[in-house]
């Protein structure tokens, strides 16, 4: 049987050990907990499987650095505040190129706001959440099957760009039971050139900007270099990365929507015409030229207009906003205000 | 330190140095191993995902005292308790060196610098009460002004199959001593000759004595961790 039915977080796991994740390091917060619960039993079980309950969030991402710089392939699972705490390392993974990934399992925030409640307020902080500039890569799936099926990408995807990669999900699709095929959303397993690990070898890395482990910290002319280029093979890799759904209909407006925003939207306006990216940054190639087929273009999501703030940068024009604030959304109130913008 | 990685055949082939920031941490990169200067205050959890997946390197954290006492505190608290074999040199200069002098969590009580302008009020923190509270337990004090004694305690620590923890008594001149009105490094370096004392194995090291606090665990604990 290659079916089962999961719940996101559960799915988010499984799918991760079909990738061939081998090490996992964390601190418990809700709603992502039961991702880390998972992980310790496969540790339980699996003596090549590693695992760390570390102090706090902060540990527990350097942590997965010191792993992943070690040849390890691994993933911590978080909520808004620590999101929040990694932040720092995030920014050092991306200069030290170590591939990891980050599930954060959304809430509603700021602060410790409502931690059971679900919310898509964390877009802007994972698209630019560290100081400084870089590329971030975020995926946001929106079904428990794409909870398995991409995250198994965004840790190929890791590696294949040695940098961190975020995998957002939020407290409705982690807890949601779904069936998952198996067979149909596994991704067929990559070989990817990565960096060799650490050991028999002489490499020093570090958060400074430097060039092969010497300090660069007056160079102007090499940080934009370094900044350009990272931003042009980024790109490049990103072309084989392009997630996303459009259901195209007789019509003149195009809904976009993503996480679980996007099942609710077709769910009840499936006459809809929709987009559903699942590679939210960086955006998708395609964004410009689905946009260019419709007239108006109404984003949905469950925070105050982030993800739409970027697409108006991006397409140059202002789209219709429906925002739902965190919390529980009621599909009848999704519903009446989808059908007056179509 | 790098004369007892000789003494023990630790090489690049086998050791992976680990730093955080401030003006120690800047050494893993004059070192010829693997080796990070990541941020500031954690290499331990740094140093402990490392060891989790390669178990026989030897992993050394080499870091200074406001990186692994202040910002890197905590770290230190759980790592200790976790007590994987990690070594942990710690060089205390009693400052914050990098940023220009402000006051270190390990500074003794009355300490004038840029943050206390009046001297501070408060303890320094008790690294060796902490270390000391696990067992099997390792801690130890040397000094950069008896490097020969100071590179066999670091050898001492290597060896022992636990997490184990040296400070080193360090100096410097420029933004700590030079407040105290010490006019050279010399000057300096006679005054802790002259007020360091070796005391060897013992249950407790007071202020301004170097050796090393130890507790191995008995047979029986040993095969019961396992």
């Amino acid at each position: 049987m290659s079916k089962k039915v999961y719940s996101g977080n559960k799915a988010i796991l499984k799918g991760a050990l079909e990738a061939g994740l081998n090490f996992y390091s964390g601190y418990p917060i809700t709603p992502s907990s039961e991702i880390m619960e998972e992980a310790a039993v496969v540790a339980g079980e699996d003596k090549n499987f590693k695992f760390i309950q570390f102090e706090d969030e902060i540990a527990s991402i350097t942590g997965l650095i010191g792993a992943s710089l070690g040849g390890a392939r691994g993933m911590t699972a978080t909520s808004g505040p620590g999101l929040s705490l990694m932040s720092e390392a995030l920014g050092l993974a991306y200069m030290v190129r170590t591939p990891l990934v980050l599930v954060d399992v959304q809430r509603v925030g700021p602060s410790t706001g409502m931690p059971t409640l679900p919310a898509q307020g964390d877009i802007l902080q994972s698209y630019h959440g560290c100081h400084g500039d870089y590329s971030s890569i975020v995926l946001y799936p929106s079904s428990v099957a794409g909870c398995y099926q991409y995250i198994q990408e965004a840790i190929y995807l890791s590696l294949e760009a040695k940098q961190p990669v975020i995998f957002l999900s939020d407290a409705y699709l982690g807890h949601l039971r779904e069936t998952v095929d198996l067979e149909k959303n596994k991704v067929r397993s990559k070989e990817i050139e990565t960096r060799p690990a650490w050991g028999n070898k002489t490499r020093h890395v570090s958060g400074l900007l430097n060039l092969k482990g010497t300090p660069k910290t007056k160079d102007t002319q090499y940080y934009r270099q370094h900044h350009q280029k990272r931003k042009t093979e980024l790109q490049k890799i990103m072309a084989n990365y392009q997630f996303y759904e459009h259901q195209q209909q007789d019509t003149q407006t195009l809904v976009i929507a993503y996480g679980i925003m996007s099942q609710l939207v077709k769910k009840v306006c499936p006459q809809a015409s929709t987009l559903t990216p699942i590679t939210l940054f960086p955006i998708l190639q395609q964004l410009k030229e689905i946009c260019e087929d419709y007239q108006k273009i109404v984003v949905v999501e469950a925070n105050d207009g982030q993800y739409a703030q970027i697409l108006e940068s991006h397409l140059g024009h202002q789209v219709t906003k429906l925002n739902f604030l965190g919390g529980k959304v009621g599909l009848k109130e999704l519903q009446t205000s989808l059908e007056k913008e179509l | 330190m790098i004369s007892a990685f000789d003494q023990l055949g630790f090489d690049e082939s086998n050791t992976a140095i680990l730093s955080g920031i401030g003006c120690t941490a800047r050494s893993s990169g004059y070192l010829k191993f693997d080796s990070i200067n990541a941020i500031h205050g954690r290499s331990l959890p740094i140093a402990e995902g490392l060891k989790k997946v390669q178990p026989d390197k030897n992993v050394v954290v080499f870091s200074g005292d406001g990186d692994l006492t202040g910002i890197g505190g905590n770290h230190l608290l759980h790592s200790a308790r976790r007590n994987s074999n990690i070594t942990v040199i710690m060089n205390n200069n009693l400052t914050f060196g990098l940023t220009g002098g402000q006051l270190s969590p390990m500074a003794p009580r009355g300490t004038v610098s840029p943050t206390s302008p009046k001297g501070s009020s408060i303890e320094p923190v008790n690294i060796q009460g902490l270390v000391a509270s696990y067992n099997p337990h390792f801690f130890s004090r040397g000094s950069v002004v008896y490097p020969d004694k100071l590179s066999q305690t670091i050898k001492q620590a290597l060896e022992w199959p636990h997490f184990s923890f040296v400070e080193v008594v360090s100096v410097c001149p420029t933004n700590y001593y030079r407040r105290l009105g010490f006019k050279s490094v010399a000057e300096v370096y006679q005054y802790l000759q002259k007020n360091l004392k070796f005391v060897g194995e013992t249950e407790k090291l007071e202020p301004g004595q170097l050796g090393i606090v130890k507790k191995e665990l008995k047979q029986k604990e040993e095969d019961d961790k396992k």
